[in-house]
């Protein structure tokens, strides 16, 4: 079956890829598609299988079962299709010792399409230094270098494994900025695996839950507004037990309930007006209340 | 097939073992035929045309194109390059790096052995060639007259990349660069370490004419490949069998390792053993040989009692027993540098 995304022409294409690892298995017939000029925010807990799909993706993970395509070249079976496919999580780490030019010029030789003169453009842009040695940036400078040379080996895809982990405000914000940019200017996708849900809120087109190695949830985040509503609602006693049953509870402070709703929101809202509340709210939704409300009560935005 | 950016990155990660190894191959054959030339000088000037002058002048060429401890210090250096090349890449983020590029596995692989054959070649080669030409210009040119290319050249050059095949080999099946690193070593002088251990055992238990090591040293000497650069000489059967045993060990090592490195997943990288189903194998191999080492190191204090099978076993016990306990973590550990 030719998976179809909401983007029009399917360009990665994850069909059915299932992973064990001993006895645990990481991936769980995960299937999804991320077209051209997108963002997409992969989401879920720590060892949710998150990193593992991404390095299924670009071959470094063989997975048991299923298919992972660049433009309808299987990259298992036909390396070259990488050649459109960045995986930005440790490729400076690894190659540590080289110098900013030798790293740009190993680049080259091994994309084809590694555009010099635009890699010492956003050098210059950053204010990036030449080094002799690439470990002796910080690790925020690291973590944009890794960019840099990433969008300059001119992609079609980059895959970025927790990109603002452990960076300052002003160097992700830059960061950030920086993919926002070359996204819409061209037709770079991003696949960014992440728990920091409120920068994805400002980035992302489509977001995945992955829970357990097994995606739960598939959201574009503009038609959000459309699948999901939050409330606040405060009761003189407590809240009746058939709407339990249809609402997410996301946080309850005594009579006072914080919950989602999902599905037929119509029909959800009279029902809760019925109820006769002391109080009812709609509150703005985050990425944060389908994350508690799909993956668990832990908040973990930072 | 190879790609000049895989050659560039290996290539960097192990300049400094090439550049140390072809230290080793200069003092080998160069630095040493120069020393032998003048020690030869001193002999003739010293005392004219002596016994001792005449004696060394016909060992002279065989003296330098033979093995001495710098060889051992060459075959570990192989063995390490070899370490280097995959090992430590598993050790590290270099391996992930190197899977997501858009290269084959195959390509990575190959890339590899053809560094590490190309630089053997050339180094062995340079290194010989420059000895032959030192003798060549001196005055004891004459002494070429016993040079034989395939037991000085051919013999020794398809050894030590057989060696290095066997490492790249065993890099395909360990998941680090240390566990390479023994192995190799252990696999590569295996055939005479475990004779002499099945040795004692069959003569500690009665069976001594059986199984002797010493009558098996010339086969031995064949099938071991350190023995190839260690020791020269031998009919010349037995030059062409240690030349078919080098190049079978290459082939089907370099055969089987691109096989094994396509299939061996990157989530056992920092494991003793890339392949969990090879862990029973290791586990009773390593505790068998270690017991029978017991046995041997023990059977010695029961000698002046007469009790050395009582002892044996006694020995086989405690240091298989201490072997299986380390080799059970061992075969447990992950070694992999999350900043590297």
């Amino acid at each position: 079956m030719l998976l179809q995304s909401a983007w029009g022409k399917v360009m990665i294409q994850v069909q059915n890829v299932s992973k064990t690892m001993g006895n645990q298995n990481v991936l769980k017939d995960i299937t999804f598609t991320v077209g051209k000029g997108t963002i997409t925010g992969i989401i879920g807990r720590n060892g949710a299988g998150k990193t593992t799909l991404l390095k299924t993706m670009v071959t470094i993970v063989d997975p048991d079962n299923g298919t992972v395509s660049i433009n309808d070249r299987d990259v298992f079976a036909d390396s070259k299709a990488k050649e459109s496919i960045l995986f930005v999580a440790d490729s400076v780490e690894a190659l540590k010792n080289y110098s900013t030019t030798a790293i740009a010029s190993l680049y080259a030789d091994i994309y084809p399409h590694f555009d010099h003169d635009y890699f010492q453009a956003l050098m210059h842009r950053f204010e990036m230094p030449s080094t002799k040695k690439i470990k002796q940036y910080s690790k925020g400078r690291k973590a944009l270098f890794s960019l840099i040379l990433a969008f300059a080996t001119r992609p079609d895809f980059v895959l970025l494994d927790e990109p603002t982990d452990g960076l300052d405000v002003v160097v992700k914000k830059e960061i950030m900025r920086f993919m926002v940019d070359e996204v819409a200017k061209g037709d770079i996708s991003i696949v960014i695996a992440t728990h920091r849900l409120d920068e994805l809120e400002a980035l992302a087109d489509q977001i995945l839950v992955i829970n357990q190695g097994e995606i739960t949830e598939t959201f574009q985040l503009d038609h959000l507004q459309e699948r999901f509503k939050k409330w606040q609602v405060v009761y003189r006693e407590h809240m009746p037990d058939f709407l339990l049953n249809h609402l997410h509870i996301l946080q309850q402070s005594g009579r006072v309930y914080t919950c989602l709703g999902e599905g037929d929101l119509d029909d959800l809202e009279s029902q809760l007006k019925e109820t006769e509340p002391l109080l009812y709210e709609e509150l703005p939704l985050s990425l944060e209340d389908l994350f508690v409300a799909k993956l668990g009560s832990e908040r973990i935005a930072e | 097939m190879l790609n000049k950016a895989l050659m560039r990155k290996d290539l960097k990660s192990s300049s400094m073992l090439l550049f140390i190894l072809t230290l080793f191959f200069v003092g080998l054959y160069p630095l040493r035929t120069i020393m032998e030339l003048d020690h030869l000088r001193l002999l003739e000037s010293g005392s004219g045309v002596s016994q001792v002058f005449s004696n060394q002048m016909n060992t002279f060429v065989e003296n330098i194109f033979s093995g001495n401890e710098i060889s051992v210090l060459a075959i570990i250096g192989i063995v390490v390059l070899a370490g280097m090349l995959i090992g430590s890449e598993r050790n590290t983020r270099r391996h992930e790096f190197s899977l997501s590029l858009p290269f084959t596995r195959k390509n990575l692989f190959i890339t590899k052995a053809s560094i590490g054959i190309g630089a053997i070649t050339v180094i062995v080669s340079v290194n010989i060639l420059l000895s032959y030409l030192i003798i060549w210009i001196s005055e004891y040119s004459d002494a070429l007259t016993n040079f034989n290319l395939v037991e000085m050249f051919f013999v020794p050059l398809l050894a030590y990349l057989a060696i290095f095949a066997f490492t790249l080999f065993i890099g395909s099946i360990s998941g680090e660069m240390i566990s390479q690193i023994v192995l190799s070593l252990i696999f590569l002088i295996f055939p005479y370490g475990f004779l002499i251990l099945a040795s004692v055992l069959m003569t500690t238990h009665g069976f001594a004419a059986r199984l002797n090591a010493a009558l098996w040293d010339d086969w031995l000497v064949n099938i071991v490949l350190p023995f190839h650069v260690m020791e020269l000489g031998g009919p010349e059967s037995s030059v062409i069998f240690q030349l078919a045993v080098s190049v079978i060990i290459l082939i089907v090592s370099l055969l089987i390792g691109t096989k094994l490195y396509e299939k061996g997943k990157s989530e056992h990288n920092g494991e003793f053993l890339l392949f969990s189903h090879l862990k029973p194998i290791f586990l009773i191999g390593i505790v068998g040989c270690f017991a029978m080492l017991g046995g041997m190191i023990f059977r010695v204090f029961g000698d002046p009692a007469g009790a050395i099978i009582p002892f044996y076993w006694l020995g086989a016990l405690i240091i298989g027993g201490l072997a299986f306990l380390i080799t059970k973590r061992l075969l447990q550990m992950n070694v992999t540098m999350q900043n590297n």
